[in-house]
């Protein structure tokens, strides 16, 4: 049950508390007598005004309670909603922002807000979904798609539904498609704005792999070179992030978190893709990493499942691999191995490049279309049988007292 | 045809049986009656003889005591006559509502009744002068041995309302003799002492019964607005502490109208509902006959 006007209720509750304020005084009115000898009596206060501790005519303050609260719940027009929410907010959030950045926009969200993240594909809430090896931005379309798949249904569990966007709107955000999902869906679309900071150019600076000595990464790295990660980039093979790493990170520099495993089993050969590259080894899924659902896939096994997870942290990024390397061999030396981790390292590049405005046509609702379900006009049958009822208690003291007198 | 509410009265009339009320000043009419006259006149009990004459009436020689003494002499004695009384009976409404109201007005009635049933027994002329809201109703003075009943008739026939003044109706009030002025003096107080003066000083015996309830005398009130109810627009608060002040300035009005009135040379008896009316009308008709106030 919601109020349409629960400003009544608060305006209700004070009147009842004058009620009872008021049998709390006491206006002391005695009887009147008829007297021949009136005048001999001395002039003086016909009435005595005192307080009470306990409320006079209580059954006459009851049935004034009463009239006050049932004219006050006429008056704030009860609607019951069912499993309804009265306001509910979807947010489409881009989740190439930064992690500060999606947080604060995920915290003006009440707990029946629905959030439509999105990069690539878009899922709602948190529901775990394949994503496709394709489109490395966040495409406003995928959001755009899932949002009218699930509007009909937000909308009839809702009494008014707010669609906003957290975006940046950078290179590859707007598709081709984006405006023909964009005429499907007959809300107006609240642009949030995104604060993101300016692009700067970066420094370049050398892998430094961290963990265990005899690694083959390392090997990889050394012949890397320091021309590729843009202001460093730390590859953490330990089980465990450092505080070095953090701070690193937040400094700008890329850091991978490749927890060196030893398999378990002989290896098969798989593809692990990155961007447009692709390195075909014999590889194993770790699947206490391979798994986790924190943060933005960016690199996917050759069925499509998550491989490795960027989360923004500061002016970096934090990668997570879920991949254990063979304990022994030489293929992590190969140009694809090499190309393959460059191309992971640089992945931090696209998330902080390009910030645009949004576009007009996103935010007005296309012309001829009508919003079914937003904002209904509600009516509370309760209300004017509440109000009756306030007034029929009324008419019945003014009878009685009516009654009482005569 | 029965008269409503004569049983009422019919132990009274026992009561007053024999009662005699005699005028205190001379009545100066000439019909005979119980009450010795102003005027001197033939009368066979000879009081004194005078010579004749020239002018006196030759009826009233004494013709054998001319026809023994060869002189003329007129007989003189006291003339008896009747003394009209009119009973004026205050019906406002401060006379028969509220507090003490209803017995006030019974006790009304009751001496209304009484004093001319015993007017009635001594041969004089009664009326009764009802001073009402709506209008006076009046019934002249009367020798006629229903006049008892007519009254009784006439007074439980009206109920008390509205505050008539008293004072008008005393304008222009012939052939009485004794006027007996039965009210709570609440009205027109000044007006009708006035008006009362100037009976007395006409020679019409005044009688004024100040009739008093014990309601009104000890207020048993605890709390409550007190109306008067000729004047709805004076409502003052009855509580304890206004008690003594009310006692104080009430009796100081009755005192007040008690020494006024007495000295216009009336009559003057402060009557209480409480009496039993039997014994409030003897009360009154001694100290009718006599002289000062009594209460």
């Amino acid at each position: 049950m919601t109020w349409l006007a629960p400003w009544a209720l608060a305006a209700g509750g004070m009147g009842m508390l004058g009620v009872v304020a008021a049998h709390l005084l006491s206006r002391q009115r005695p009887r009147a007598l008829a007297l021949a000898t009136a005048r001999f009596l001395p002039a003086g206060m016909l009435e005595a005004t005192t307080l009470q501790t306990v409320p006079i005519d209580r059954w006459w303050m009851l049935l004034r309670l009463c009239v006050v609260a049932l004219l006050a719940l006429g008056v704030a027009q009860p609607v019951v909603t069912g499993t309804k929410v009265p306001a509910r907010t979807v947010l489409l959030l881009d989740q190439t922002l930064p992690q500060d950045v999606q947080r604060a926009a995920l915290a003006a969200l009440t707990p029946t807000d629905v959030v439509i993240p999105y990069d690539t594909t878009a899922v709602l809430l948190a529901a775990p979904a394949a994503r496709p090896a394709v489109s490395p931005s966040a495409s406003l379309s995928a959001a755009l798609g899932r949002l009218l798949r699930a509007r009909d249904s937000l909308a009839q569990r809702s009494i008014t539904m707010r669609i906003a966007v957290a975006s940046r709107f950078g290179p590859g955000s707007i598709d081709p498609s984006t405006p023909i999902f964009r005429a499907l869906i007959p809300d107006s679309i609240v642009v949030q704005p995104v604060t993101v900071a300016p692009v700067t150019p970066l420094e370049r600076g050398p892998i430094v792999v961290r963990g265990i000595g005899d690694d083959p990464i390392a090997a990889t790295a050394y012949l890397l070179g320091s021309s590729i990660a843009p202001r460093g980039a730390v590859v953490q093979r330990g089980n465990s992030l450092t505080a070095q790493d953090s701070i690193a990170a937040r400094n700008g520099a890329t850091v991978v978190w490749w927890p060196a495993r030893a398999s378990s089993r002989e290896p098969i050969l798989q593809a692990l893709t990155v961007g447009s590259r692709t390195w075909i080894a014999a590889l194993e899924r770790d699947s206490s990493r391979g798994a986790g659902t924190a943060g933005r896939a960016i690199g996917w096994w050759a069925d499509g499942s998550p491989a490795v997870r960027m989360q923004s942290l500061g002016q970096g990024c934090v990668l997570s691999l879920g991949v254990s390397l063979p304990a022994s061999g030489d293929q992590t030396l190969s140009l694809g191995a090499q190309a393959w981790l460059a191309a992971l390292i640089t992945a931090c590049d696209r998330d902080v490049s390009g910030v645009t405005a949004a576009p007009a046509w996103l935010s007005a609702p296309p012309r001829g279309a009508t919003a079914t379900a937003a904002a209904p006009s509600l009516t509370s049958a309760a209300a004017p049988w509440l109000v009756a009822a306030s007034l029929c208690l009324a008419l019945t003291e003014l009878v009685l007292r009516f009654r009482r007198t005569a | 045809m029965a008269v409503p509410g004569l049983h009422e009265y019919g132990a009274l009339l026992d009561a007053l049986r024999g009662v005699r009320w005699m005028a205190r000043l001379r009545p100066r009419t000439t019909n005979v009656g119980a009450h010795v006259a102003r005027r001197i006149g033939p009368n066979v009990e000879v009081t004194e003889y005078r010579p004749y004459r020239q002018g006196d009436d030759p009826r009233r020689l004494d013709w054998k005591l001319l026809a023994r003494t060869d002189r003329a002499y007129v007989r003189l004695a006291p003339d008896v006559a009747t003394s009209p009384t009119l009973v004026l009976l205050d019906g406002s409404a401060s006379m028969g509502v509220g507090l003490g109201g209803e017995s006030k007005w019974r006790q009304a009635r009751m001496l209304c009744v009484g004093l001319a049933a015993v007017g009635r027994g001594a041969g004089d002329p009664v009326g009764l002068l009802i001073a009402l809201g709506s209008g006076a109703r009046r019934l002249a003075p009367r020798a006629r041995g229903d006049v008892v009943r007519e009254m009784i008739r006439v007074v439980e026939d009206i109920a008390v309302d509205g505050s008539p003044p008293l004072a008008p109706l005393l304008e222009g009030l012939r052939g009485v003799e004794r006027l007996v002025l039965i009210s709570d003096l609440l009205g027109d107080a000044d007006a009708l002492l006035q008006r009362g003066a100037s009976l007395v000083a006409r020679g019409v015996e005044v009688i004024v019964v100040h009739l008093v309830s014990r309601a009104e005398l000890s207020l048993g009130v605890e709390r409550a607005v007190a109306v008067d109810p000729e004047n709805a627009s004076l409502r003052r608060p009855l509580s304890r502490t206004a008690r003594g002040a009310y006692a104080a300035t009430f009796g100081a009005f009755r005192a007040t109208m008690r020494n006024r009135w007495l000295a216009t040379g009336a009559r003057y008896i402060e009557i209480t509902d409480g009496q039993a009316p039997a014994e409030a009308v003897r009360t009154l008709v001694r100290a009718a006959a006599g002289t000062g106030a009594m209460t």
